[in-house]
C-alpha cells in the first residue's frame, strides 16, 4: 500500500484544514519526534482508513469537524470558530471536550484522537522515533 | 481446498453434507471435525483469507484488511462502546491475543439451573478442552517472551500478595513476542484457526470459500435446504460470482452480532422470541501509568498476565498493550499535557480490567443490507466493579513503581499514591462516566432446553429447524468472566460431533 497515495474520497479543503489544526494542536511539532503531524502524515491516512468503512465514514468525521469547528462558539467565550483561536485558546477548547460531562462529547473527542494517533503513529518515521522496530523483535527470535 | 474468487466462475452450484457459514472459532472446529468424519463440507466466509505473508505488521493496512468495518463496530446505549470485531478466514481468531480459557465450572453450573443447559458439566467437556488445547498448543506465556509491562504487573501484585500468573494462550515456542498479535500474526507463533481447524478441515476435504457474503439461508418448512451467497470480490472477469450451497445440515458460525442478523433478517428460529436479545460484552476498561524507566510496552506479549484476585466477584484483570499507533490514543490528555506525556511513550505501561457483564444488549437488524446495530446499557453494578478493578491495577503500578497512573475514566484526576486509590475506590461513577471497549459479545441466540425461553438447545440445534445449528459465542446464555474461544472451541467440537452421530446415522 503506497502511503503517500490520495485516498478516492477525500474531505473537503475546509475539513482538511480544520483536522490539520487538531492534529497540531494535540500531537507534538518537533518535541521528541522526528516530524511534525501534517497532511502526508495525518490526513490522507485518515482519509483512506475511513474509506475502506464507506463513504458515510468520511462524511460522519467531515460533519464531526465542522461541528467541533464551530461549536469553540458555544463552549468558548471568544466568538471564534476553532481554528481562529489562538493556540492557547484552542488546548484549552481540547481539553474542555476531554473533560466534557456530556459523554458523547467527551466520545468524540476520542474518537478524533484515537483516529490522529493511529494514523500518526503508523508513520515510519514516528516508529523509528520512539523505538519501536516490530520487524527487528520478529527476526531476533529466528 | 482454499478458493481465491479470482479462479471462480461467475455462478457456483455445490451439492454438500453440510454448509458452515462463517470460519472462527466455532465454524473452523465444526468444519474440521465433520470433515474428518467423512462429510463434505463447505465453509461460506465473508472475509478474505491472509496468511503470514500479508501481515506486514502496520496497525493501519492490517485494520483495514482484517477488521470488520475498518474496527469501527460499536454498541450504542448509555454509554457508547466500540467492539472490533474480525472479518477474515480465522475470524476474529487471526486478529485476537490467543488467550484460553476454559468455561469456569460455576458459570456451567449456572447455564444448567438457570437455562436448562444438558450434558455441559466440566467432566463431560473436559475431553473437549484436551483436544482443543493439543490442536493448538495451548501454553502459559514463556518468560523470556513476557515483556516489561507484563512484569510490572508481576512485580506489583507479588508486592500486594495478590493471585495472578501468565495467562495461557494457543502459541507455539515460534511465538517471539513481537506485540502484534491483534493485527496478525507475522511468525505463525500463534495459532488461529487458519493454522490449525481450517488446514485440517482442507486436509480432509474441506472447500473453503473466502470473500463470500450470505445473502440468504433457503428454507422450507421446518428445514434449512441450502445458503446463498455473493463474493464481495470479483472473479478475473470482473464479476462478483454467486453461490448456491444445497446442503443437508446447515451450521451458522457468523459470529454473536451476524449470526442473530441473519436469522432476524429472515425471521427464522424466533419462535421464542430470544433472536437478538441478551447480548453480553464483557465491557472492559484499562489503566495506563507513567513509569520512570522506559517500558516498552510492546515488545512482549501484548496479553501475557492476568490478576484474578476479584475473579469471584466477576472481575478479571489481564494484560493490554499493542504497537504505539495503538495505545498512544490511550495516554491521557489533551494538547501541552499530553505532548509531554506522549514524548515519554516508552514509559508508558496499560492494563485491562474486564468484568462480567450484568447488563444485556440486543442486535438488531434494520433491513436486509444495513450492518446490524448493536444496543447495550452497561448497569451501575458493572460499573462498580469496573471502578473496583481500575483501583486494584493503580494500585498494582504504584507498587511496581509507577510515577503516575491513568484511570480510563473521563475527567478523573491523575492518581499518584495510596490515598488517591482509596478515594478512586470510594468514587461512586455511573457507566458514562468511564471509557469502555468490549471483545467478547455473546449469548443472542442463546441455548438451553426450553424453546419458549431459548433458540438452540444443549448441542446448538435450532428448536424452530429439523437441521440448522448456531455454533459461535451466540448460544452461551450469559457471560462467561474470561476470554472465550476455548469454550467456543470445545462447544464446537461436542455439537460436531453430535452432527456427525445424528445428523447421519
Amino acid at each position: 500500500m503506497d502511503p503517500q497515495a490520495e485516498s478516492p474520497i477525500r474531505l473537503k479543503n475546509r475539513q482538511r484544514h480544520i483536522l490539520q489544526v487538531v492534529a497540531e494542536t494535540m500531537l507534538p511539532a518537533n518535541a521528541g519526534f522526528p516530524i511534525a503531524p501534517d497532511e502526508k502524515n495525518v490526513i490522507v491516512p485518515i482519509e483512506k482508513l475511513l474509506t475502506m468503512g464507506g463513504r458515510r465514514s468520511l462524511m460522519g468525521l467531515g460533519l464531526l469537524l465542522i461541528f467541533f469547528e464551530w461549536a469553540a462558539l458555544i463552549f468558548l467565550p471568544r466568538f471564534k470558530p476553532f481554528t481562529k483561536l489562538s493556540a492557547p485558546d484552542r488546548e484549552r477548547y481540547l481539553t474542555g471536550w476531554m473533560n466534557s460531562r456530556i459523554k458523547y462529547r467527551r466520545f468524540l473527542f476520542l474518537t478524533l484522537k484515537a483516529l490522529i494517533c493511529m494514523v500518526f503513529f503508523s508513520d515510519a518515521k514516528v516508529k523509528a522515533g520512539v523505538g519501536y522496530d516490530p520487524e527487528c523483535l520478529v527476526e531476533m527470535k529466528k | 481446498m482454499i478458493h481465491d474468487p479470482l479462479n471462480l466462475p461467475e455462478k457456483i452450484q455445490i451439492e454438500a453434507d453440510v454448509c458452515v457459514i462463517g470460519s472462527g472459532a466455532g465454524g473452523a472446529v465444526t468444519a474440521a471435525v465433520l470433515a474428518e468424519s467423512g462429510r463434505k463440507v463447505v465453509v461460506i466466509e465473508e472475509g478474505g483469507y491472509y496468511t503470514r505473508k500479508d501481515f506486514n505488521r502496520d496497525v493501519l493496512d492490517m485494520t483495514k484488511m482484517m477488521y470488520r468495518k475498518t474496527a469501527t463496530t460499536m454498541t450504542f446505549g448509555n454509554v457508547p462502546v466500540p467492539l472490533p470485531l474480525g472479518a477474515t478466514v480465522g475470524g476474529t481468531t487471526t486478529i485476537n491475543s490467543g488467550t484460553m480459557f476454559k468455561t469456569p465450572p460455576k458459570v456451567l453450573k449456572e447455564w444448567e439451573w438457570t437455562y436448562g443447559v444438558t450434558d455441559a458439566t466440566p467432566e463431560r467437556l473436559a475431553p473437549y478442552f484436551d483436544r482443543v488445547e493439543e490442536m493448538l498448543d495451548v501454553q502459559p506465556v514463556r518468560e523470556e517472551i513476557l515483556g516489561q509491562n507484563s512484569k510490572m504487573i508481576r512485580q506489583g501484585a507479588e508486592i500486594l500478595g495478590l493471585s495472578h500468573g501468565p495467562l495461557r494462550r494457543n502459541a507455539s515456542l515460534q511465538c517471539t513476542g513481537c506485540g502484534v498479535c491483534c493485527f496478525g500474526c507475522p511468525t505463525d507463533g500463534k495459532r488461529p484457526m487458519h493454522l490449525t481447524y481450517i488446514p485440517r478441515a482442507v486436509s480432509f476435504g474441506a472447500e473453503i470459500y473466502p470473500n463470500c457474503m450470505v445473502t440468504e439461508i433457503l428454507v422450507r418448512g421446518r428445514r434449512a435446504e441450502g445458503v446463498k451467497g455473493i463474493f464481495n470480490k470479483p472473479n478475473s472477469a470482473g464479476h462478483a460470482p454467486t453461490m448456491e450451497v444445497r446442503a443437508k445440515v446447515v451450521v451458522l458460525s457468523a459470529g454473536t452480532i451476524y449470526s442473530p442478523a441473519i436469522l432476524i433478517r429472515q425471521k427464522l428460529c424466533n419462535s421464542s422470541g430470544q433472536v437478538g436479545l441478551n447480548l453480553t460484552i464483557h465491557p472492559a476498561g484499562r489503566v495506563g501509568a507513567m513509569f520512570d524507566e522506559p517500558i516498552y510496552g510492546w515488545k512482549g506479549v501484548p496479553q501475557g498476565y492476568y490478576v484474578d484476585e476479584y475473579a469471584g466477584e466477576g472481575i478479571m484483570l489481564e494484560g493490554a498493550h499493542g504497537p504505539p499507533a495503538l495505545m498512544a490514543v490511550s495516554v491521557p490528555g489533551a494538547g501541552k499535557e499530553f505532548k509531554e506525556r506522549i514524548s515519554e511513550i516508552t514509559n508508558y505501561a496499560d492494563f485491562g480490567v474486564m468484568v462480567s457483564d450484568t447488563g444485556k444488549g440486543r442486535v438488531r437488524a434494520p433491513g436486509k443490507y444495513a450492518q446490524p446495530v448493536m444496543l447495550y446499557n452497561m448497569t451501575n453494578e458493572d460499573a462498580r466493579r469496573m471502578v473496583k478493578g481500575m483501583a486494584l491495577t493503580s494500585a498494582i503500578f504504584l507498587a511496581a513503581g509507577a510515577r503516575e497512573v491513568y484511570p480510563g475514566i473521563g475527567n478523573y484526576p491523575t492518581i499518584r499514591s495510596a490515598k488517591d486509590v482509596q478515594k478512586l475506590r470510594e468514587t461512586k461513577l455511573s457507566p458514562a462516566d468511564l471509557e469502555v471497549g468490549a471483545f467478547h459479545p455473546l449469548g443472542t441466540c442463546r441455548m438451553g432446553e426450553n424453546p419458549q425461553r431459548s433458540v438452540v438447545n444443549s448441542y446448538l440445534k435450532a428448536h424452530d429447524m429439523d437441521n440448522l445449528y448456531i455454533i459461535d459465542g451466540s448460544p452461551f446464555p450469559s457471560s462467561l468472566g474470561v476470554n472465550p474461544q476455548e469454550s467456543i472451541m470445545a462447544f464446537a467440537h461436542r455439537s460436531a460431533e453430535y452432527i456427525a452421530n445424528f445428523e447421519f446415522k
